[in-house]
């Protein structure tokens, strides 16, 4: 009688302390999923699109690494994680199994990453009962959007349903956003700094070029453009439209899977015999297209936004605002894009575009850049810049805006 | 006759199970504060007072008044090597002797750990006869300084 109690009450015993150690097992992974997924989001955007050795494709080695460190340093394994999967903005999963490669999903596909990990706890008392060990796993989901964050917009991709909102209910109504309530994108002096990171895709960065580039800083985009068709005979005069009256998935970016030469930029085609002598150095973004549906006036020239065709660019080198260089503005391709960046000061070595600094100064060739004329927005790479504001200054500009430089200040 | 047998055992058993019932509780509340503490921390690394603040309110809800101790340190995000901690006296970061790296102070990417720790007694005499005075009980959080 004694032994059959005492074997009871080691039995509750056991249910009591392990059952308890596996439930506060399971909490920990739990707050090392989450954790880790958040690392692992923050990793995806913060970092390069493309790596390297296949361009145009989204980076999934810095996720897996984050999400890893951070397992590590919760407690856990990385061996623990069971997986790191990529999910769309609905937290739907995105297949990347052809990654790298041509299989690969387009990097703005992917909005979050899916953390999940199994821990071994092995048991002490439970090993007397024959259950050496039990499992305690753990999922979690970070997906990156738009904050309500003042200095801090979160990624934004160039679907055109990702720019911050000033007001809520701007949804956007087929191709556009509604013209009440006020829907202007909320911006400040991180949200340039956010639409180039995300917007443009940030790829790359050289901080320490040999002359005549030092200082300068040579940046290649990595441009994905899925945009839905546009109504019969809208150019997109919306401004926020994402539309395109030619619908296709367009990639733009250096190197493959884009239509573009590998190395077409800066570096290849400009050696540093024959090259400028000095900045302003430009990074062409996008390419010559057929005509579209509209004129200037229309206001529709908005970056990435804008008409992207698939002919070839007569060339890729880089160019000056003023048209000096290899392949200068000129009306019969009003549509090409280019992002020329120009630094009033040196840049601080090991900088990036992506930390671009407050009072620092932008030149944009006016082929990116347009006027809404309803609405007074400047667009920058897909992105619009509410003018004039503090935080994004307009300096100098010519009429009309296409097509001319705008000098941008921007402001701390 | 033989329950009076059990009876000291039994007692032993169930009071301990309600003090480590106890303590599974604190521990979670422990690390459910240092969770909120950092999650916080990653967004506003600078503001050890307001990641004190989250952690505290946290405990507060759990239970647990007074007596814990928050610390908050800074991991380099590369190498894990410590940058230094977050300075209560001075309300501000403090670069850890040991630093190596230029600058110190952490930047997005680096790790940022909130470690709640409260010193434990068991409530039943019995259970206190058995388990160490000294208890500490602790949880810690490490996230990644997002901005």
């Amino acid at each position: 009688m004694f032994v059959i109690a005492l074997g009871a009450l080691f039995a509750f015993l056991v249910l009591a302390l392990e059952g308890g150690q596996l439930y506060l097992d399971r909490r920990a992974a739990q707050r090392a999923a989450d954790m880790a997924a958040l690392a692992a989001a923050w990793a995806y955007y913060q970092g390069d699109y493309a790596p390297a050795s296949y361009p145009g494709t989204p980076d999934l080695a810095d996720p897996r690494a984050r999400a890893q460190q951070v397992v590590a340093a919760n407690g856990f394994a990385a061996g623990d994680i069971t997986s790191v999967d990529y999910v769309d903005a609905s937290g739907g999963s995105v297949d990347v199994s052809g990654c790298p490669g041509a299989g690969c999903p387009a990097p703005w596909q992917i909005r979050g990453v899916r953390v999940s990990l199994t821990h071994d706890v092995a048991l002490q008392l439970g090993r007397a009962l024959g259950v050496a060990s039990a499992a305690v796993s753990a999922t979690a989901t970070a997906v990156i959007g738009p904050s309500t964050g003042a200095l801090y917009e979160g990624p934004l991709l160039l679907d055109g349903t990702a720019l911050p909102r000033a007001s809520t209910g701007c949804t956007p109504a087929g191709d556009r956003y509604p013209a009440t309530p006020d829907c202007r994108p909320t911006l400040g002096p991180v949200t340039l700094f956010a639409a180039y990171q995300q917007g443009a895709a940030l790829q790359a960065l050289i901080a320490t070029m040999p002359a005549p580039f030092a200082g300068a800083r040579r940046v290649s985009f990595d441009i994905v453009h899925d945009p839905p068709a546009c109504a019969t005979g809208d150019p997109g005069a919306g401004t926020y439209s994402p539309c395109d009256s030619t619908p296709a998935t367009v990639r733009y970016g250096e190197g493959t899977g884009d239509g573009q030469a590998a190395g077409a930029d800066l570096l290849t085609t400009c050696p540093p015999a024959g090259c400028p002598a000095a900045p302003p150095y430009y990074v062409e973004l996008g390419r010559h297209g057929p005509p579209y549906l509209g004129s200037d006036a229309d206001g529709v020239a908005v970056g990435v936004n804008s008409r992207l065709g698939a002919a070839a660019p007569p060339a890729w080198a880089a160019q000056r605002c003023d048209g000096s260089g290899t392949a200068p503005l000129t009306t019969d391709n009003p549509r090409l894009m280019r992002l020329p960046i120009s630094y009033a000061a040196p840049a601080p070595a090991g900088a990036n575009v992506g930390a671009v600094q407050d009072n620092e100064t932008l030149v944009f060739c006016a082929a990116t850049l347009a006027e809404d004329a309803t609405t007074g927005y400047y667009a920058i790479g897909g992105y619009v810049v509410n003018e004039p504001t503090r935080d994004a200054t307009v300096l100098s500009r010519a009429d009309p805006y296409v097509g001319r430089d705008v000098v941008i200040r921007l402001s701390s | 006759m033989e329950f009076a047998l059990v009876l000291p055992l039994m007692a032993l058993l169930l009071l301990g199970i309600v003090d480590f019932s106890r303590v599974f509780i604190a521990s979670n509340t422990l690390t459910q504060a240092s969770r909120e503490g950092d999650r916080y921390g990653s967004l506003n690394w600078n503001d050890g007072a307001g990641i004190e603040t989250r952690a505290r309110a946290q405990l507060t809800t759990g239970g647990i008044a007074g007596g814990s101790t928050i610390v908050i340190t800074y991991l380099d995000g590369g190498s894990a090597a410590l940058l230094g901690a977050y300075d209560d006296a001075t309300g501000g970061f403090v670069a850890d002797p040991s630093c190596t790296r230029t600058p110190c102070s952490p930047i997005p990417g680096d790790l940022v750990k909130v470690q709640v720790t409260l010193p434990w007694r068991a409530q039943t005499a019995i259970i206190q006869a058995v388990l160490p005075q000294d208890l500490q009980l602790s949880g810690a959080t490490v996230s990644v300084i997002e901005q």
